[in-house]
């Protein structure tokens, strides 16, 4: 029988080890400069850093064996586009090279040429609000700062506080794998692998497992004799 | 009629010599049929006698197994599944962490009540099939309340639906159970991680705590469970997801086959909206600990005095 402890509940090293190793995974390109890993952390508003927090309390017996990572699932990619009723994905900078950004669309009504059918629904913000005119292949920060695809969550909790502080207590977005982290990982989610960046409001969703209650509908119980 | 009684008269005393009295007749009928009656009452019995072996009828509760007492259990079970069911399985005994005791917490804001959680008990605990059975009610309440009575759990619409909000209902695992208490042979107990479990051997099916229980959390087994061998879910703990017998009662273990070996449960592993979240209590760095430190915590029917480990939290 396993004489595991206690598990190490979202890490901050873990989560950032997780992230330093999706950078390199994700090849991004020179111009997009790495994550800022000191800044993640400063993200939690409540005012204590993850990494702050350190086993003191009398029941915390004392840390063994190796810690298991918190790995981060890297994000959806961006979806493809429509260019005259046919579905494609390139590059994003492939038509964005050549055309000089229109930063005061706000709107997918008056996406007439390309982007046909992208539903939009994420408040008053422009395109350039989360896309970066001069590199379309990147995200931009308010301050400037370039973040891939694969990595937005730092440019979404820019507005979603609240929620990235949940998520940094593993109170938002789910995580799976292992509660012991001594026993196994973890594999987290992004804030785009549940929320559609351009319309990111949960989906309603049909159930489509039910019980079937004996009393309620007889016909549908297969129970046999009784 | 008037002259009914003088003929039985005559007829009794006649039948003191020669031939069988009526009163003969009724009283050999009423045996015969009393007789009859008996055996058939005891049919289930007898019928129930023959699916039980000698070593299940005499095996130990599981308190007091001894390892290699308990080791042939284990493999008579396995063996068993594998006859009953064609497939193999392993069942192990999965133990109590030191120094962990289990609370799960589940985010009213978020879920949607779209069921998987319930289904992926179905699948994980080796239901029965045709029922549907799960350890999960998920429960359609009208915003502005907290009367579990006001849930519903048959909408089949697309949700969340206007002016409502979905709570999942499963075995709290109380700190003071009451099911616990009223077992009258001690199948259900509570052990050192929070997690109230069942022998489903010792169970004798009187369903007792299934009444004590304020949380409709206890299912009884009407009948054997029937599961495709290709859906057997093999990976069995002895108080956990093995198959149970006809006549006991089960309900959520918090999934102890898998929490016990440091996993997630699997309704948390389904959960789309991230509604779930589990871990140990006593480690100030689990997120259970943050969540209630630090967001809005709800115990369903407080009141009671039960300590349930799992909670209900709002966003906010």
């Amino acid at each position: 029988m396993s004489r595991r402890r206690f598990t190490v509940c979202m890490r901050a090293g873990s989560l950032l080890v997780a992230w330093l190793s999706l950078l390199l995974a994700s090849g991004c390109r020179p111009d997009v400069r790495p994550l800022d890993v000191e800044s993640n952390l400063e993200m939690d508003v409540t005012g204590a850093k993850t990494a702050d927090i350190v086993p003191g309390s009398a029941n915390a017996a004392p840390r063994r064996g190796s810690v298991h990572p918190v790995v981060l699932a890297p994000a959806p990619a961006p979806g493809g586009i429509h260019v005259n009723g046919n579905g494609s994905s390139i590059a994003c900078g492939t038509c964005h090279a050549t055309r000089a950004a229109d930063r005061s669309v706000r709107s997918s009504a008056v996406l007439n040429e390309f982007h046909e059918g992208l539903v939009y629904a994420h408040g008053e913000l422009a395109c350039v609000s989360c896309h970066d005119a001069d590199n379309y292949d990147a995200l931009r920060l308010a301050d400037g700062r370039l973040v891939p695809y694969s990595e937005p969550m730092e440019l979404c909790a820019q507005c979603h506080g609240p929620q990235m502080r949940d998520y940094l207590h593993g109170a938002h977005g789910g995580w799976n794998g292992h509660w012991d982290l001594e026993a196994g990982p973890r594999v987290r989610n992004q804030c785009t692998h549940c929320h559609d960046p351009h319309a990111p409001a949960f989906p309603r969703m049909q159930p489509t497992f039910k019980p079937k209650d004996r009393f309620l509908e007889p016909e549908s119980y297969d129970g046999g004799s009784h | 009629m008037s002259d009914g009684k003088p003929l039985r008269v005559e007829s009794a005393v006649g039948s003191k010599g020669a031939g069988v009295s009526r009163r003969t007749v009724t009283k050999g009928l009423g045996l015969t049929l009393g007789l009859a009656a008996f055996g058939a009452a005891g049919l289930p019995l007898r019928k129930a006698a023959e699916r039980i072996s000698i070593d299940e009828l005499l095996q130990k509760h599981y308190k007091e197994l001894s390892d290699a007492d308990f080791e042939r259990v284990l493999q008579r079970l396995e063996r068993e599944a594998q006859e009953q069911y064609g497939a193999p399985v392993e069942i192990k005994d999965h133990r109590p962490l030191k120094g962990v005791k289990f609370g799960y917490a589940i985010n009213l804001s978020l879920c949607n009540g779209n069921g998987k959680c319930v289904e992926a008990c179905h699948r994980e605990n080796n239901h029965d099939r045709a029922t549907n059975q799960s350890y999960i009610r998920v429960l359609e309440m009208p915003k502005g309340t907290m009367d579990m009575e006001q849930g519903n759990t048959t909408y089949s619409h697309a949700v969340p639906a206007k002016d409502s909000y979905y709570m999942p209902v499963q075995c709290l695992q109380c700190d003071n159970p009451p099911c616990v208490d009223v077992c009258p042979v001690e199948a259900t107990w509570k052990e050192r991680d929070g997690i109230v479990v069942i022998d489903y051997q010792w169970c004798i099916g009187c369903r007792y705590c299934q009444a004590a229980c304020p949380y409709h959390a206890r299912r009884f087994n009407w009948k054997q469970a029937q599961i495709p061998a290709s859906e057997i879910n093999p990976q069995q703990s002895y108080l956990s997801n093995r198959v149970r017998p006809q006549g006991v009662v089960e309900k959520c273990h918090f999934c102890l086959h898998r929490t016990r070996e440091g996993k997630v449960p699997a309704c948390m592993e389904a959960c789309p909206t991230g509604a779930r979240v589990f871990g140990n209590l006593l480690d100030p760095e689990s997120e259970i600990r943050w969540v209630l430190e630090n967001k809005r915590v709800y115990v369903l029917k407080e009141e009671l005095g039960t300590k349930p480990s799992l909670y209900y939290f709002f966003d906010a």
